[in-house]
């Protein structure tokens, strides 16, 4: 046993409703001793005192039930998206807001390469805020004709790249293939599409996303994740083979590493015997800061990319209903599978059509197998209707709602998509929470920010990027908000008994924030300054934001 | 239909080959829907493959019959076999894998891929559209004979099942065995409906020569082979008929060409040397897979003013045969008495 830490604070905020407010915590070897004034912890024993953090508002360190640990290794390239973002040092990328920007963040970066033909890979464009302006190599050929670039989009279906990439991939004039887009006078834009074209352009040049997950993408993805109060987060679609296992468990080996990290094993990745067997095993290395045992199911593609499968009366504007990622029979065949052998999943569901069927394959498996307590989690889940999140509730099925999407795309999704009545409903925090549906909420970074103050604050205020309030019926408290992005997703990913609030015997994980998200002003929450976290009682702080 | 492979049309520009000493790969694409049997067939295609040297790519390895002490090395997603096959895992998608896999080109002169019981397999076929180092083998589209009808009508598959059907140069019915002589009847009736000019055919039992059929061999050593009408490669298949035709004038390439695509649905196999007006072209076809190359010989022996070819289908070819004779094609053994 070791000395006991407690840590002051001018307010801790608990989460456990026995004890809900404190302004003590009381640590012992990574774990939480118990909350209350220092008079009750000092009954614990000898301790040492941490009065650094007096004039800080302590929370339970958030849990990002939906990202990905690309996060941390996106940054290794130029970021070209519309807002700003922070990277996991700290420092700020301003937004591209036209094209112009864009060429001209590239070229800058392009001038400090020194090697000539490394590709230069950008990542996060997303035109749909340039109002029909499409990028050809017009553009990116200002960035360089000698160096191949490439540009992907933020919906991860398109791909731009410049004449050099053309050259290099064979791509001319005379191709003639669905997903090379060509201009009036038949020649290739540099826009690609669909899976040859990328292929084709990737064969050439590489592509720095494929492959393991690095050692360097986990330890950023830390840092992101202590930058903004994270102390767990899921890798939500990873791929089990032997490179990435040994990253995953040679990274949160060390002490210092700051993050819970919960991969999810893409089941599609092999047979249901094989995958449930190699998750199996892989669960034997679980430890403090590693937590194998989730599983994810794609089953529907993006409501932005029109792929996501819709109910009728299907898209707003009239485009061909989405795709499946597999056969519904085999998604339910898989789903019954992982859950007769005790799985968790966690399945992707964009449309309301592909909420339904796989609300329909865990009836049916837990129908024919019934487990009390399963916890399978609709992740996305973002069209449900009240009737779906009534369903999911008597099943005991989870919603993680993607509430950032109200902000970076909810203008789009009244506009285009879904229209202005469906598009209210999108991410009904407020209906999931009325009929019964243990709720979290998520960024899905690096697709939108990992920041869940943001995300928290998105689903208070539902304020869409022009300022508009999208549904404000689906709003919810902040006290609600702050449940989701701590308790709430620790229920969802079965931790609710180690993480998620500041109670005994849970791993002594906090959030220190600068000011009180329950008291400020609930526009404001999302501009709370994040000190850092401590995770298992040791202090991290986040890096200083410059730029 | 844009069925025909473009780039290795004699009137497509010629374009530099990344490697010119090497021969293409063929690449075939084996679709439809789940529970058609996709994984068998490529089983089969395995067994009876002859000296092909295969890359295969699946869904699930653990489906493939493939014998554990087969298998010769792993390197990450590939797998190398002692039978001289390669298998290549999907994981991490097919973009991923098919970049993997090429960097093992050398090493096989077949892709067959699996496509999942939900993608569009003409979106897939396009990788060998694009890339010179592919060629167009057959996309094969799956159908089982107990469940199409029903798959067809199910409002959530509709649209896929739809694209997959579309992009079909031969349809394989199966589940033939069990399914019930209406069903096969509706089935048939179904994909006739959908897709014309498209073969059905239906798997038999044991034949050896569906490799043959569907991963043709003639198709990779074009420029050395020598068509020739008694070359019957599927004498021996039954309820097959084939016909033996020459012509001794020049051709009508226009004429020909939509003589290939009106019958279509009942070519399983044409091939031959075809002397059009403008120049010599070795033609292969299956269903509505159609495919020109220039003849190599046709300079070296003018004098020959031959065309020969040779069809064989699932019907009675009397239509095929009455439009080439008025091409001014005339029976083979007919010519030579
Ligand atoms: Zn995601």
């Amino acid at each position: 046993m070791t000395k006991i830490l407690v840590f002051q604070a001018k307010k801790i905020i608990t989460m456990n409703a026995s004890n809900p407010y404190a302004t003590h915590v009381a640590v012992q070897d990574g774990r939480i001793l118990g909350a209350g004034t220092l008079d009750e912890m000092a009954m614990y024993g000898a301790y040492d005192l941490n009065d650094s953090f007096a004039d800080k508002i302590l929370t339970p360190g958030f849990v990002e039930g939906h990202a990905h640990a690309m996060e941390g290794g996106v940054w290794d390239h130029p970021y070209v998206g519309y807002m700003d973002r922070y990277d996991p040092e700290g420092n700020r990328w301003k937004g591209a807001t036209s094209m112009a920007d864009v060429v001209d963040i590239l070229s800058g970066i392009e001038a400090g390469m020194d090697t000539p033909d490394t590709p230069l890979f950008a990542w996060g464009f997303d035109p749909i805020y340039f109002g029909g302006d499409r990028m050809s190599v017009r553009e990116l050929d200002q960035v360089s004709t000698a160096r191949p670039v490439l540009v992907l989009h933020s919906n991860g279906h398109l791909l731009n790249v410049n004449s050099k990439v053309l050259e290099m991939a064979g791509i001319t004039d005379d191709t003639n293939v669905y997903g090379v887009l060509k201009d009036d006078a038949g020649k290739p834009t540099g826009e690609l599409m669909e899976m040859a074209a990328k292929y084709m352009a990737y064969k050439a040049t590489g592509n720095p996303f494929f492959g393991k997950i690095h050692h360097h993408a986990l330890e950023q993805y830390a840092k992101s994740a202590t930058n903004v109060g994270t102390t767990t987060a899921t890798d939500l679609f990873a791929t089990f083979d032997e490179g990435s296992l040994s990253a995953y468990r040679e990274v949160t080996a060390r002490d210092d590493y700051a993050l819970r990290l919960m991969p999810a094993m893409n089941t599609l990745d092999e047979g249901f015997e094989d995958g449930i067997a190699t998750l199996k095993a892989a669960q034997k290395d679980n430890h403090d800061r590693l937590h194998f045992g989730l599983c994810k199911v794609m089953t529907d593609g993006s409501i932005q990319g029109f792929t996501g499968r819709l109910k009728w009366p299907g898209y707003h504007n009239g485009a061909p209903n989405g795709l499946w990622n597999m056969p519904p029979e085999q998604l339910a065949e898989l789903v019954m599978a992982y859950h007769k052998a005790g799985m968790h999943l966690h399945i992707h569901t964009n449309g309301d059509e592909a909420s339904e069927v796989m609300i329909d394959a865990i009836e049916a498996a837990q129908t024919a197998h019934y487990r009390p307590d399963h916890r399978h989690t609709l992740q996305h889940c973002q069209m449900a209707d009240a009737s779906l999140f009534r369903r999911m509730a008597k099943l005991g099925i989870c919603a993680n709602l993607f509430a950032n999407h109200v902000y970076y795309w909810g203008d789009q999704h009244a506009a285009i998509t879904m229209g202005p009545d469906r598009a209210r409903r999108m991410d009904a925090c407020a209906t999931a929470l009325r009929e019964g549906v243990p709720l979290a909420i998520h960024s899905d970074a690096p697709v939108t920010p990992l920041a869940p103050l943001f995300t928290a604050w998105c689903a208070v205020n539902r304020i869409t990027a022009s300022g508009n309030i999208l549904g404000p019926e689906e709003r919810i408290s902040a006290s609600e908000a702050l449940y989701a992005i701590t308790l709430g997703a620790a229920y969802t990913l079965h931790m609710d008994h180690l993480i998620g609030s500041i109670e005994t015997g849970k791993y002594a994980d906090f959030a220190v924030l600068e000011n009180d998200p329950l008291e400020c002003p609930v526009d404001a929450i999302k501009d709370i300054p994040v000190w850092g976290t401590i995770v298992g009682g040791i202090a991290h702080q986040a890096r200083a934001r410059k730029g | 239909m844009g069925h025909n492979c473009g780039r290795h049309s004699p009137s497509g520009k010629g374009k530099k080959r990344v490697m010119a000493t090497q021969q293409p790969v063929t690449f075939t694409v084996i679709g439809g829907f789940l529970g058609a049997g996709k994984t068998s067939l490529v089983n089969r295609l395995l067994a009876n493959g002859g000296a092909r040297r295969f890359a295969v790519m699946v869904n699930d390895f653990g489906a493939l019959n493939i014998d554990e002490s087969l298998i010769t090395e792993t390197d990450g997603q590939v797998m190398q076999l002692a039978n001289g096959c390669i298998c290549c895992s999907l994981a991490g998608g097919l973009v991923e894998a098919m970049i993997n896999l090429m960097q093992y080109r050398d090493q096989f002169d077949h892709i067959l891929i699996e496509a999942s019981g939900v993608s569009n397999p003409s979106r897939i076929m396009d990788f060998a559209r694009i890339d010179h180092e592919l060629r167009c083998g057959l996309t094969i589209v799956l159908a089982d004979a107990t469940r199409l009808t029903d798959q067809l009508a199910d409002p959530r598959l509709h649209e896929t099942l739809q694209d997959q059907l579309a992009s079909a140069d031969i349809f394989l019915l199966t589940k033939t065995d069990i399914a019930t002589k209406a069903q096969i009847a509706e089935a048939r009736t179904t994909l006739a409906h959908h897709q014309p000019h498209v073969p059905i055919i239906t798997l038999l039992s044991d034949d050896a020569d569906l490799a043959q059929l569907l991963v043709p061999d003639d198709d990779t050593d074009s420029q050395s082979h020598h068509v020739h009408p008694d070359h019957h490669t599927h004498d021996h298949m039954q309820d097959f008929n084939s016909i033996a035709l020459v012509s001794e004038r020049p051709v009508n390439r226009l004429a020909f060409s939509r003589i290939c695509k009106q019958f279509s649905h009942l070519i399983l196999r044409g091939k031959g040397i075809i002397k059009f007006e403008q120049s010599a072209m070795i033609w292969h076809q299956t269903g509505r897979h159609i495919n020109f190359t220039p003849h190599p010989d046709s300079h070296d022996r003018p004098d020959d003013k031959d065309s020969r070819l040779i069809i064989i289908a699932i019907e009675q070819l009397d239509a095929v045969s009455d439009a080439l004779h008025q091409l001014g094609f005339t029976s083979y053994h007919d010519s030579s008495a």
